[in-house]
């Protein structure tokens, strides 16, 4: 049996090579964003994509309306590329949490990023029993007072929160927070948000395309009485409104997404450590799980 | 004057040199590491400063490299299909066909350490081949510095064999000699020219009727090896300018290695094979055949370097002013897959034995410096095979990492106004896929390797053969860890002078 021969070699090489030098200008172009458009007598145009950092599992993701994808463990991020560029209704819902939609506006070869949030209808409120009995469980009768309950209770009893809360000037009350460079400022029940980093590492949603915003505005439609951040992101926040608690994200692409925790007048809450959220109606607390 | 009476002929590296011939080949010793290093470096270079750049190069070489391995895996395919068809011809009946009684098999076996059952299963393999047994002139060749256990070993074995062969000898390697470095090509020169003196001058046997196979001493003959090498060899246009080359199986101990030994033995046997569909591309390797007189005339092999065994192909080719080449004969011979007693030691073990075999890198400045010395050889030779090898060793320490850990970098150091663009995203993606699709190839390698497979030993259940099929998903890991790594380390060795020694590869066999 004969090797290969040197011209089916040479066919075989040529045949590659061929295809090599189509298929590069075409990965590349379609690996920027360019499509055939088939119906404009394929015509080749410029497509972008979208982005949703959806932070949770099980969330589908809907695009005008037609889902996308679902995100899952190990994907919480869905990528939808080949949208012309204009603007697109984006949701992310799941059952039993609120939906979260948004007007995103797509552009040509860029990918448009967004970071959605989804909390539970009814987010679970858990008592902290004020006392306990001998045994450690909650009870009516006076044994032993709760010291969980005395310590949270404590970060309520305090006119401010654990963070900083500075005066600006003497004459106006202004509450202040920062995290990562992100300062916030409650400005008469209006929440202002600023950008205090470097310019490279402004976050996406103080700008679309290259043009960058260096304030927005948290509207909650009422007056926010005190804010906090939510736990584990820097884009969402915690508001106190007259009639409840909600969260709001910084984000004000239309629309900006505020999903409540609990509604009702008389409630107040506090973040501690970061990493939890109490909530206090008279003298109850809870402490809320999404 | 001929290129094989210069005095740069054997030369093993820059040092042996002197004045402006120095320069040229310490420059020529540091070309392959200087171009890998500037490849690796201008990838994360333009993935920092201009991603885009990067990206498009990354996706062309993505392209490139899938439909490489396509490319490779059609000459694959042809050369198992060959491969077969000679491991079931009746090669006895084609030579038969042809005047063959004149010809001589002079087998040099250099052996350093080996136990006794390693050399007499190489022992056992020659005595069943297929062949008049009186044609062989069988050379045992002893290290000194391997101490009395290797004598005695040699010993054992001129006992129970030294009858078999027409002729059979053993010759004991002096240790220390000047100017030499240990290794199996000073053992090899000491061996054959002991035979010559004493086998074919004391017999009148001339020289071109004398085809010497130089195996290491793992090497197990399958039964028809030295018929298919005398066909080939007299049916040759010359078979003065040819080495014959069989493709190299690792089954002797194939089912007691571990996977990762096995996944790199079966990739060199796989290479090999698609080298022998593409013979321009080929010297030689590891044990194979050549004729005498060709190893007479230049002087046998090289004392002074590690990679002799293809070595001796490009010591030919300049002496012959590139009018020799490989003949690839597309049948097996079988050798150990690296196994020690445990596993670390296995894997450290294949980590040097592949450093070795790509150390045969130092050959690249051999070959362009006898290329610029040897005005004798066309132009287009010397072009091609510049060519061919240089694209060969870059592409051994620097295509794996590009294509397996570079694939992501504009997305990491590319910065954010990269990463907001369809092809920062896209990128990974594409990267991830066209492996996908060059991963399937693999399929094609686990069914190939499967047929060559020796039958289950007893004690091995079938799980034993699945987890031969399964062992493949290694490759990509391989591929860097035994294969680029040690590519970019031995050329980085010979870049900054730290030239290596010849580390022989201990053979280990469970019991």
């Amino acid at each position: 049996m004969n090797p290969l021969s040197r011209n089916k070699r040479r066919a075989y090489l040529l045949f590659f090579f061929i295809v090599f030098i189509i298929c590069v200008p075409l990965f590349i172009l379609y690996a920027k964003g360019y499509r055939f458009n088939f119906e404009e007598a394929f015509k080749i145009s410029e497509t972008g994509g979208l982005y949703i950092n959806a932070d949770q599992s099980g969330i589908s993701i809907y695009v005008n309306g037609e889902v996308v994808r679902k995100t899952s463990i190990v994907q919480k991020g869905i990528f939808v590329q080949s949208l012309k560029p204009g603007e697109y209704k984006v949701s992310a819902s799941k059952d039993g949490f609120q939906t979260w939609n948004k007007i995103i506006r797509v552009f040509p070869e860029i990918v448009t990023e967004a970071r959605s949030f989804s909390l539970k209808n009814e987010p679970i409120l858990t008592e902290i029993p004020r006392n306990l009995n001998s045994n450690g469980l909650a009870t009516s009768t006076v044994i032993k007072k709760n010291p969980e309950y005395d310590l949270i209770n404590d970060l309520f009893m305090a006119t401010t929160t654990q963070k900083s809360i500075k005066p600006i000037s003497a004459t106006t009350s202004v509450d202040t927070k920062t995290i990562r460079n992100i300062l916030v400022k409650n400005e008469d029940g209006k929440l202002h948000v600023f950008w205090t980093g470097e310019n490279d590492a402004i976050p996406n949603y103080f700008c679309e395309s290259d043009v960058c915003k260096s304030e927005i505005v948290i509207n909650g439609g009422s007056k926010v009485k005190s804010f906090d951040f939510f736990p584990g992101r820097d884009d969402l926040i915690i508001i106190r409104l007259e009639n409840g608690i909600y969260v709001s994200e910084i984000d004000d692409r239309s629309p900006q997404n505020i999903q409540k925790i609990v509604l009702g007048l008389g409630y107040d809450f506090r973040v501690k450590d970061g990493s939890e959220i109490y909530l206090k109606e008279g003298a109850k607390i809870y402490s809320v799980s999404f | 004057m001929n290129y094989k009476n210069t005095p740069y002929f054997k030369v093993g590296r820059a040092t042996d040199l002197s004045g402006k011939d120095r320069v040229i080949y310490r420059l020529l010793e540091i070309m392959p590491g200087f171009l890998s290093w500037s490849t690796l470096l201008l990838v994360v270079f333009l993935s920092i400063y201009v991603p885009v750049a990067a990206a498009y190069f990354i996706i062309a070489f993505d392209i490139y490299w899938l439909l490489k391995t396509l490319y490779l895996s059609i000459h694959l395919r042809h050369n198992w299909k060959r491969l077969k068809h000679n491991m079931q011809t009746d090669w006895e009946k084609l030579v038969s066909n042809l005047k063959h009684e004149h010809i001589i098999h002079m087998i040099i076996l250099p052996f350093y350490k080996e136990n006794i059952e390693v050399v007499e299963n190489c022992f056992k393999a020659l005595e069943e081949s297929v062949y008049d047994k009186n044609k062989f002139a069988v050379v045992l060749a002893a290290e000194e510095r391997a101490g009395e256990n290797a004598l005695f070993v040699a010993k054992k074995i001129e006992e129970k064999y030294g009858k078999k062969f027409g002729n059979f000898i053993v010759t004991v390697h002096p240790k220390d000699k000047k100017d030499e470095l240990a290794g199996k090509g000073s053992n090899s020169t000491y061996a054959i020219e002991v035979a010559r003196r004493h086998i074919l001058n004391k017999n009148k046997i001339p020289y071109e009727n004398v085809i010497v196979s130089v195996f290491d001493i793992d090497t197990v003959v399958y039964p028809q090896y030295f018929l298919c090498a005398t066909w080939h060899f007299l049916t040759a246009e010359d078979p003065l300018k040819v080495s014959l080359q069989p493709v190299p199986f690792y089954n002797n101990n194939i089912w007691q290695a571990p996977a990762l030994s096995r996944v790199v033995s079966g990739s060199s046997t796989f290479w090999q094979m698609m080298q022998q569909e593409r013979p321009e591309k080929l010297a030689t390797f590891s044990s194979h055949s050549v004729s005498f007189k060709s190893l007479y005339e230049i002087g046998y092999w090289q004392k002074n370097m590690v990679s002799e065994d293809s070595r001796i192909f490009w010591n030919l080719f300049l002496a012959r002013n590139g009018d020799y080449s490989v003949l690839p004969i597309s049948y097996p011979v079988s050798m150990d897959a690296n196994l020690a007693p445990t596993f670390w030691g296995t894997v450290i073990q294949v980590y040097k034995q592949l450093r070795r075999w790509t150390y045969g890198v130092e050959n690249l400045p051999y070959i362009l410096f006898g290329f610029i010395k040897n005005p004798k050889i066309p132009f287009w030779t010397k072009f091609k095979t510049t060519f061919v090898q240089v694209e060969g060793f870059w592409s051994l320490a620097t295509n794996p990492i590009m294509i397996f850990l570079l694939g992501w970098l504009p997305v990491i150091l590319g910065g954010d106004r990269f990463n907001e663009t369809v092809l920062s995203y896209n990128l990974p993606i594409l990267t991830r896929n066209m492996m996908i699709v060059a991963m399937l190839g693999l399929i094609m390698s686990s069914i190939i390797f499967m047929t060559f497979l020796p039958m289950r030993p007893k004690d091995k259940g079938r799980f034993s053969s699945f987890a031969m099929v399964l062992q493949w998903i290694l490759v990509p890991f391989t591929i860097i860890a035994f294969g680029a790594i040690p590519g970019l380390d031995a050329q980085t060795r010979l870049m900054f002078g730290k030239y290596m020694d010849f580390w022989v590869t201990p053979k280990h066999r469970k019991t």
